[in-house]
C-alpha cells in the first residue's frame, strides 16, 4: 500500500499553493497509508557498532530527519559557513596608505618624458593598487531559526539518500586508530561519527585518518555533514539533536 | 511497518510550488541530486546590482539617472522633507499644540513560563526559595526594566514547578497554573525609585520609602497601601481600619 503511494509521488506535480502541505495529493490513499503519514514520527532501525547487527530502534521525529529536501537552504548555509571562516588576511597599499614622496618627480614641460605628478601613482611600476584588498572579516548574517532548519535538513537529506546509519555507542577499548578504521566498513566510504561527547579513545584514534571525522553533537553542522559520505550517529546523540531540534521545544 | 525503501522513495520527487503572486519559487530536488557540489540557490534570489554610467546601451549612460546638473545630482545630496529653499518653513510659523499620554504608560516586561522552565533547569534560579524580579534580573532574562516584570502564560504545558513568586503582575493563566500547581502568586508595587533600589542597592547611601500604590491601581495591589506623595488615602490601610471599628461598634 505504502509503495503505491510512493509511486504516485514520484510524477513532477507543478501547481500553485502555500506550501509543500498543497502538493500533496491525497486522493488515491487508503486510511491507514493517510494515518501513517500524519504521524509525528517513524521508526528507524539501531546497529551495533561493532557486529552490525540490528539492535532494536528509536522513533526518529519527522519535524527533524523528515522535512523537504531545500537545497537552496543548503547552498546558502555552506557560503555562510565558508564566508565565516575565511580568514580574510589579504591587504595591499592604495594611494592613499602609500608612504611615498609627494613630490613632483619632472616638472610639468621641457622634459620630453610624458607629466607626471607623483612616482607611486596606479599606473607606475612599483605604484599604488586602485581597488586595493583590505583585512576584513567575509561573515554574513544568516537568521537563526533559517540555520536551525538547515541542520534539519541536511539530516533529512542523508537518510533520504540511505547514509545515515545509528548504532547504540561507539564502544572503543584503546585509543588504537587500527581498531577504529577495522570497525568502519569500505561501503561507508568517507564518515562522521557523531556522538554526544567525543570520548577520549574516539578523539584520539580518529585523529589521524583522513576519511574519519568526529564531532560532539553539538558541533554537527551542515558543511561536515555534506563533505561526508556517511553519516554515523550514535543513539545518545541523536535523543539530544531531537531534543534540541524538534518544534515543540 | 514502515520499510525503509518506500520511506526513501517517498523522498523522490520533485515538487515545485510557487506562491500566489508567482514571484518566489521553491525548488526541492531529488535526494541523489543533493552534494556539495550541485547546490544552488532558488531562481531569482539574488539580484545583481545596476550598474549606472556603463554606455547609451544600457540605457543608464552619460548622466547616470540623475538628470542634467543641480543640486540632486551631486553626491551626497540630502534635502531635508519639510525644506522650502531657505524660507521659513510652515511648521515653524504654526504654534505648537497637541499632547500625548503614551509616553506615561506603564509597561511590564514579559516573561513567560518557557524561560522560568530553562532557568530553573539551568540552575539559575532556586525555585524552592521565593523568586522577586531581583532574581529575574540577575539572571539576565529580561531587558533593561523599567516599570516592572509581568508573567505571562507561554509554556505553560511543561512548567511542573511548584514556586512562590513576587512580581509586578500576572495574566489570569499564568496565575492559574501557580496556583495550581501549589504555588503563591503575589503581587508587588514598585515605583521607578523602588525599582532601582531592589535591582541596584549598591548604588544607594540611604534606604528609600517603598511607594505607596496610586488609587488607579488599588484593585490589582490589594495587600498594599494606597496613596499618593506620602499621603494616606481615604482607600488606604488607616481608613480602612477605622471602618473596621466602627462596624464593629455598631454590631455590639
Amino acid at each position: 500500500m505504502i509503495s503505491g503511494l510512493c509511486k504516485s509521488f514520484q510524477k513532477i506535480s507543478i501547481q500553485k499553493g502555500f506550501g509543500y502541505s498543497n502538493s500533496l495529493n491525497y486522493t488515491s490513499t487508503n486510511n491507514i497509508a493517510a494515518a501513517q503519514l500524519f504521524e509525528k514520527s517513524f521508526e528507524f532501525p539501531i546497529i551495533n557498532f561493532k557486529s552490525k547487527e540490528n539492535s532494536g530502534s528509536i522513533q526518529l521525529s519527522k519535524d527533524v530527519f523528515s522535512v523537504p529536501l531545500r537545497v537552496d537552504l543548503l547552498h546558502r548555509m555552506v557560503r555562510y559557513q565558508r564566508a565565516k571562516t575565511q580568514q580574510g588576511t589579504h591587504q595591499a597599499l592604495n594611494m592613499a596608505r602609500m608612504d611615498k614622496t609627494n613630490k613632483k618627480p619632472t616638472k610639468q614641460k621641457g622634459s620630453g618624458n610624458a607629466r607626471k605628478g607623483t612616482n607611486h601613482s596606479v599606473h607606475f611600476r612599483g605604484g599604488a593598487r586602485t581597488f586595493a584588498p583590505f583585512m576584513r572579516s567575509h561573515a554574513h548574517d544568516l537568521p537563526n531559526k533559517v540555520r536551525k532548519l538547515c541542520l534539519k535538513v541536511a539530516l533529512s537529506t542523508k537518510l533520504a539518500q540511505n547514509k545515515l546509519i545509528i548504532v547504540d555507542e561507539f564502544n572503543l577499548e584503546s585509543h588504537k586508530t587500527k581498531e577504529l578504521v577495522s570497525n568502519l566498513p569500505k561501503e561507508w566510504g568517507r564518515s562522521l561519527l557523531v556522538d554526544s561527547e567525543i570520548s577520549d579513545f574516539l578523539g584520539k584514534s580518529s585523529l589521524n585518518v583522513q576519511k574519519i571525522d568526529a564531532l560532539p553533537q553539538l558541533g554537527l553542522n551542515v558543511y561536515t555533514i555534506l563533505q561526508n559520505d556517511t553519516l554515523v550517529l550514535s543513539k545518545s546523540s541523536v535523543e539530544a539533536l531531537q531534543a534540541r531540534l524538534s518544534q515543540s521545544e | 511497518m514502515f520499510n525503509l525503501a518506500n520511506i526513501c522513495k517517498s523522498f523522490s520527487k520533485i515538487t515545485i510550488s510557487n506562491n500566489i503572486t508567482g514571484f518566489r519559487t521553491i525548488v526541492s530536488s531529488k535526494p541523489t541530486e543533493v552534494s556539495l557540489n550541485n547546490l544552488r540557490d532558488n531562481p531569482g534570489a539574488v539580484t545583481r546590482k545596476v550598474r549606472v554610467g556603463r554606455g547609451i546601451g544600457s540605457g543608464r549612460g552619460k548622466t547616470s539617472t540623475r538628470g542634467h546638473g543641480g543640486q540632486k545630482a551631486r553626491a551626497g545630496h540630502n534635502i531635508p522633507r519639510a525644506f522650502e529653499g531657505g524660507q521659513t518653513q510652515l511648521f515653524k510659523k504654526m504654534r505648537k499644540y497637541g499632547f500625548s499620554n503614551a509616553k506615561f504608560e506603564r509597561v511590564l516586561n514579559p516573561i513567560n513560563f518557557n524561560i522560568l522552565d530553562r532557568l530553573i533547569k539551568e540552575n539559575r534560579l532556586n525555585p524552592e526559595e521565593t523568586i522577586t524580579m531581583k532574581h529575574l534580573f540577575d539572571a539576565n532574562c529580561t531587558g533593561a526594566i523599567k516599570h516592572g516584570i509581568k508573567l505571562l502564560s507561554n509554556g505553560k504545558e511543561n512548567f511542573k514547578h511548584k514556586i512562590n513568586i513576587e512580581l509586578s503582575g500576572f495574566s489570569e493563566s499564568a496565575r492559574k497554573t501557580i496556583e495550581d500547581l501549589g504555588g503563591v502568586a503575589q503581587n508587588v508595587y514598585y515605583d521607578r525609585v523602588g525599582l532601582r533600589f531592589l535591582f541596584k542597592p549598591h548604588k544607594f547611601d540611604f534606604v528609600p520609602k517603598r511607594a505607596r500604590v496610586p488609587l488607579k491601581y488599588a484593585d490589582k495591589y490589594p495587600d498594599h497601601i494606597t496613596g499618593y506623595m506620602g499621603a494616606f488615602s481615604t482607600k488606604g490601610e488607616k481608613f480602612n481600619k477605622e471602618i473596621e471599628k466602627k462596624e464593629e461598634e455598631e454590631q455590639q
